[in-house]
């Protein structure tokens, strides 16, 4: 037990510290390590994320996405380092961080026989709300989260969709400045993701700060100002999905449709300086060419039509996020860096 | 699709207004889920319809026994069975839900919570009772029956299973259905022996007669009951930065004082014992809380050196444990020497008696002991809960190995060579002792040692977490 504990030394019980809340960024992690016995969870992080951005927090499982954010929730203490959000540092003022963020774990917690009205209610008082606060808080909840007709349905009675609902609406009760949402659309059907995603990018309209762990990537990339990738407890890039997309391209993937077989695609593609073949589709196959300029891509087109291929459809193909992370693991891998699986 | 109906803060409230603002956020939420629950539902109807048969019954045959007992084995095993085993799991219920860490985001704590579950529980209680209590009117109505009486011990019932459903919470922090098991018949038999100590009669007659002093021994003993064991229960699941230890601590240690003041009217077996489970109890739990070495949970004991030196006996976790046993050891042998047990008194002078000395020191060395295997081997486990289901495997194994010695021993001529072997073992040595087989001057020696050894132990094994713990009270 004594491996997992902190030792930095805290002055003071609680005092409320104030001076740079309004300036300081919404999330600052600098240096943080967490080890537990035989496994280093996360080891020297930092980055920062400003107020009102979405961030997506991406990594395999074992990563240590969700002890990052536990330590960020107050829920875990670092062995190392330190984690501030809106100015407040995680162990020094669990109070004051607790005021500001909304958390919402990867397995949500539910209770049998009640309602989602007093599932919300129960949360309301807990987080010391009275009178008609509380009765306006959880009205306003029950709005945003579209489940004003279900309140007095039995939680046990949700989807998994409206319960992931419920489960912001229960984060969002004391109107926190800070999100931490891990893994918000684990196991929803698409329509329930989309219902999310709207939620999600609503509150960010509104000027809230949005930290969101999901393994998908292309939804993290639509919704999210900058990502962050984490393997084995530390982080390998911090940057938009743009700046990842092109971090990872110095080639072009390019679809092909021809009218006639792929052989002669396969063929030509053998011979042609620039270009590779990568895999054949249902009308055509995709190539790769070395390099996104423009110039040489159009030229590449021009040598196709020149040497009599029946192309009927050629366009570069957007890298997938996907592709990208693998992409930025394999060069881990290569340089000796071990993947979490 | 029609979308869903609105609802407006007026509809909220009038939906919300069950209970009021100030009352617990736990408790109004386990009133809420309690009340629909099937167990609940399904008790008072038929608590109330064996009640009106037992009133049809009575009115056929007016004054038959059988039908008092037969409506009173109803009312007892409701509220001493059915209750409290609704509070198995009462804990183990919010840690598998995973809803822990919300409510620790709240300004609920482990103990409001789990106070809030017991409260609750015993609302539901008071409602059973509530729906018997004109039964018992009636009862009386139709004669044979002291109302006065029944009322008193509709009373004791409705305590006694408060503190049966303290205990039943208290343990569900435990996942393990069997180690739910152990403990509860673990602490069953302390209770019992506390109220056979106490004399069953001892509340009635402190109500209807004038034996207030055991009335108040009875209280205390409950009252103590109740909080021992939903603290238990809230500080196993709390966050290890929040300090529910030191309280605990000094609630025993008060208690414990209050009752030796009782010893002054003359109830000095009732005392010693009473006082011996509270600070057993009390040590028990100490002996096996986790380590919490944050500089937050230490900061209120860097104060001054009185604080400071509070810290090794008061501060969370095992390790000020061990100060806070020798400390209970010292109270309660100042209680057993005051009450002329470990002393006799002749011709003015005090003398000790080395057998009952050797007692009282393997009494001791019985709570403490097993912390010599669980730090020898298992001193890294980190789980919360495995140092204290660990503690009560290894108390359940030497209290089997003190059985078969005491067989062995009784079959083998040469008992003296048997008891030599095992004597390092504390409930051993007790048995030799009561056989009369271990009272000189080396059993004392034994018992000590082994005390000693066994608070030595988890010292030396864990130096990095002492020299931090020091540290942490030292650094301003």
């Amino acid at each position: 037990m004594s491996d997992s504990l902190p030792i930095e030394v805290v002055t003071g019980v609680e005092t409320v510290p104030a001076p740079t809340e309004r300036t300081s960024p919404a999330i600052e992690v600098s240096q943080l390590s967490r080890w537990f016995p035989g496994v280093h969870a996360v080891q020297d992080v930092s980055f920062t994320v400003e107020r009102g951005q979405v961030i997506g927090f991406v990594g395999a499982n074992g990563a240590g996405k969700t002890t990052t954010m536990r330590i960020l929730a107050t829920l875990d203490y670092p062995n190392s380092g330190e984690a501030k959000i809106c100015g407040f540092d995680v162990v020094k003022h669990p109070v004051e961080v607790r005021k500001r963020i909304g958390w919402m774990p990867d397995h949500y917690g539910t209770y049998s026989n009640m309602t989602v009205l007093e599932y919300l209610d129960f949360f309301a008082r807990a987080l010391g709300y009275q009178g008609q606060e509380r009765i306006d808080r959880i009205a306003e909840v029950l709005e945003f989260t579209d489940l004003t007709g279900l309140a007095h349905r039995l939680i046990d009675q949700l989807s998994k969709g409206m319960g992931q609902r419920l489960c912001l609406g229960r984060a969002l009760i004391h109107d926190p400045e800070v999100l931490i949402l891990d893994e918000p659309a684990a196991g929803l059907d698409p329509k329930a993701r989309v219902e999310l995603k709207h939620l999600i990018r609503i509150l960010s309209q509104e000027g809230k700060t949005v930290f969101i762990s999901s393994h998908i990537l292309s939804e993290l990339g639509e919704m999210c100002d900058s990502l962050l990738f984490i393997n084995q407890g530390r982080i390998i890039h911090h940057g938009s999905a743009e700046s990842l997309r092109r971090r990872s391209s110095a080639t072009a993937l390019v679809e092909v449709q021809l009218a006639g077989s792929i052989d002669r695609l396969r063929e030509w593609a053998m011979l042609a300086p620039h270009v590779s073949f990568k895999e054949a589709t249902k009308n055509g196959g995709r190539i790769e060419i070395d390099s996104v300029e423009g110039e040489i891509i159009s030229t590449v087109l021009r040598r196709m039509i020149q040497d009599g291929l029946p192309v009927t459809d050629f366009h570069i193909q957007e890298r997938k996020l996907e592709d990208a992370f693998i992409e930025i693991l394999g060069e881990l891998e290569a340089s000796g860096v071990p993947i979490a699986s | 699709m029609t979308p869903p109906p609105r609802i407006t803060p007026e509809q909220v409230a009038i939906a919300m207004n069950d209970f009021p603002s100030r009352f617990s956020p736990m408790l109004v939420k386990e009133l809420r889920q309690g009340m629909r629950t099937n167990l609940f539902v399904v008790a008072f109807i038929l608590l109330q319809a064996v009640m009106i048969l037992t009133l049809m019954i009575g009115l056929a045959d007016p004054g038959s026994s059988a039908v008092g007992a037969f409506f009173w084995f109803f009312i007892v095993t409701t509220l001493l069975i059915v209750q409290p085993l609704r509070g198995m799991n009462a804990l183990s219920s919010e840690i598998q839900l995973n809803t822990m860490d919300l409510i620790q985001l709240t300004r609920l704590d482990g103990w409001r919570l789990t106070l809030g579950k017991w409260t609750a529980l015993n609302a539901q209680t008071l409602l059973l009772v509530t729906g018997v209590l004109p039964y018992l009117v009636i009862r009386y109505f139709l004669g044979n029956v002291n109302f006065v009486r029944d009322l008193v011990d509709l009373l004791m019932l409705t305590l006694g299973s408060g503190l049966a459903s303290a205990i039943t919470i208290g343990c569900s922090v435990f996942r393990n259905l069997l180690l739910r098991g152990v403990i509860l018949m673990g602490f069953g038999m302390g209770l019992t022996t506390l109220f056979a100590a106490l004399k069953s009669s001892g509340f009635r007659t402190g109500i209807i007669g004038s034996d207030f002093w055991m009335l108040g021994l009875v209280c205390i003993s409950l009252l103590y009951g109740c909080f021992f064991f939903l603290s238990f229960g809230a500080s196993r699941i709390s966050p290890l930065s929040e300090n529910l230890a030191t309280r605990k601590r000094l609630v025993a240690l008060g208690l414990t004082l209050v009752t030796a003041g009782f010893a002054i009217s003359g109830f000095t077996q009732e005392v010693l014992i009473i006082s011996g489970l509270i600070l057993g109890f009390a040590v028990i739990d100490a002996l096996t809380e986790p380590l919490p070495i944050y500089a937050r949970v230490l900061e209120p004991f860097r104060k001054n050196p009185m604080t400071r030196l509070a810290a090794l006996f008061l501060a969370p976790g095992w390790m000020s444990g061990i100060g806070f046993f020798f400390l209970c050891a010292l109270v309660w042998g100042a209680i057993l020497y005051f009450g002329g047990i470990l002393a006799s008194a002749t011709a003015g002078s005090w003398h000790f008696e080395m057998a009952k000395m050797t007692f009282f020191l393997s009494m001791c060395n019985v709570l403490i002991f097993p912390l010599i295997f669980i730090h020898l081997f298992f001193g890294r486990q980190a789980s919360v809960n495995f140092t204290f289901g660990f503690y009560a495997f290894i108390q359940a194994c030497l209290l089997m190995l003190t059985l078969m010695a005491t067989v062995l021993a009784n079959t083998i001529p040469k008992y003296e060579d048997l008891i030599f072997v095992a004597v390092p073992i504390p409930s051993v040595l007790i048995s030799g002792l009561a056989d009369g087989a271990a009272d000189d001057l080396i059993h004392l020696l034994i018992a000590l040692a082994t005390t000693l050894l066994a608070a030595a132990i988890p010292l030396v094994r864990h130096q990095k977490d002492l020299r931090e713990f020091r540290h942490h009270l030292k650094s301003t």
